[in-house]
């Protein structure tokens, strides 16, 4: 029976790797882990859900390869190394505007590390809104999806910025109650 | 990383609304690649994040364009301030656009747009709507899942200048979703 990765450490897991060259079970279970960080730092800097799923293509490649190499150097820390190929990656992909293009390991299958990810039901989005104060609703429009600033929703709603963010944040907390209840 | 200290809701929305400073940001990030619960509850807040930008009922001639080189089905229709003009959302239709006419937009510093149905219920406010100050017009985008809105809808549209009062002008649109 195989070992059960599942219960190692990063850092003993990147060790296996670096010592092996190569360490498919290793790799994938690393793969797993971090996919889902990468993906969600990806839609946060590029604000798109393709361009985050290559941007986990890219950094999990990378991740690879570097392990392979031995380039790993304080494998206790590795969630900051692979924090860091994000940053970098995601800043080339975002000042270049060009998408990023995977390299050497580009078989990667993204798709098979990635948990599936379903999208809100909107109409239980639509209903719950409704039980929101309007208030609230305008805040969370505004912060989502016009982008504004807490300032700048503050001058536009006339009330002061910590305001903002308390109906901001209680707001979502209700959306997420009214939406578990409504699943 | 043990979650001793996990991340706030607080902190999770402002991430998502781009409201940190760069040091609280990187912390959150460092967080979230370490912690398996706040990377859960992080993917939570963005759900909503996300779904809010898929629901905005007042767009722009941009987003507009936008939509119209997707290729999508759309459906355009005019209407003017104080008349009452029904429509029906057919089946093959993705977007319905309601071009609110005849508003003078040239000196507006700011346009508001309040979704109410007609017994004064509020749904949606728009406090900043986008706007082009030469075309005359605001630009809704009405979907199909606003079906779990009340039919009679009203539009009140108050355009805000400098040194004088809003003017406002409002559209009364029933609406009747084909099924």
């Amino acid at each position: 029976m195989p070992p059960d990765l599942t219960l190692e450490t990063h850092a003993d897991l990147v060790r296996r790797v670096a010592a092996a060259g190569r360490d498919h079970a290793a790799e994938a279970e690393l793969c797993r882990r971090f996919a889902p960080r990468v993906r969600l730092y990806g839609l946060k800097h590029l604000r798109d859900e393709d361009r985050a799923r290559e941007l986990v293509q890219v950094v999990l490649v990378a991740m690879i390869e570097a392990m392979r190499a031995g380039r790993v150097e304080d494998p206790e820390r590795f969630d900051r190394f692979v924090l860091g190929m994000a940053r970098n990656l995601a800043s080339r992909a975002r000042h270049a505007e060009t998408r990023a293009v995977p390299t050497d390991v580009a078989e990667l299958d993204v798709e098979s590390v990635l948990p599936r990810h379903d999208e809100l039901d909107i109409e239980a989005l639509l209903h719950c809104l409704q039980r929101l104060e309007t208030r609230a609703r305008t805040v969370l429009h505004l912060s989502f999806y016009r982008e504004k600033s807490a300032d700048e929703i503050a001058a536009v709603l006339e009330t002061s910025v910590g305001n903002v963010r308390v109906v901001r944040h209680r707001a979502v907390a209700q959306l997420r109650d009214c939406l578990g209840a409504a699943s | 990383m043990s979650c001793a200290t996990p991340l706030t809701d607080e902190q999770l929305v402002a991430y998502w609304a781009d409201d940190l400073d760069e040091a609280a940001l990187a912390q959150v990030e460092e967080h979230l690649f370490a912690c398996d619960e706040c990377l859960a509850n992080a993917t939570h807040v963005q759900q909503v994040a996300q779904a809010f930008r898929g629901l905005p009922p007042v767009i722009s001639h941009a987003e507009l364009a936008a939509l119209r080189a997707r290729g999508l089905t759309i459906v355009d229709n005019d209407f003017i301030a104080e008349r009452r003009t029904p429509v029906t959302f057919e089946r093959h239709v993705d977007f319905m656009i309601h071009h609110l006419t005849g508003l003078d937009l040239t000196a507006a510093e700011r346009v508001e747009v309040i979704v109410r149905d007609e017994s004064g219920k509020v749904m949606f406010e728009e406090p900043i709507a986008p706007f082009d100050p030469q075309s005359g017009e605001i630009l809704i985008a009405c979907q199909r899942h606003f079906a779990a809105f009340p039919p009679d809808v009203v539009f009140d549209v108050r355009v805000h200048r400098a040194a004088a009062p809003p003017a406002l002008s409002t559209f009364c649109i029933p609406h009747v979703f084909a099924s």
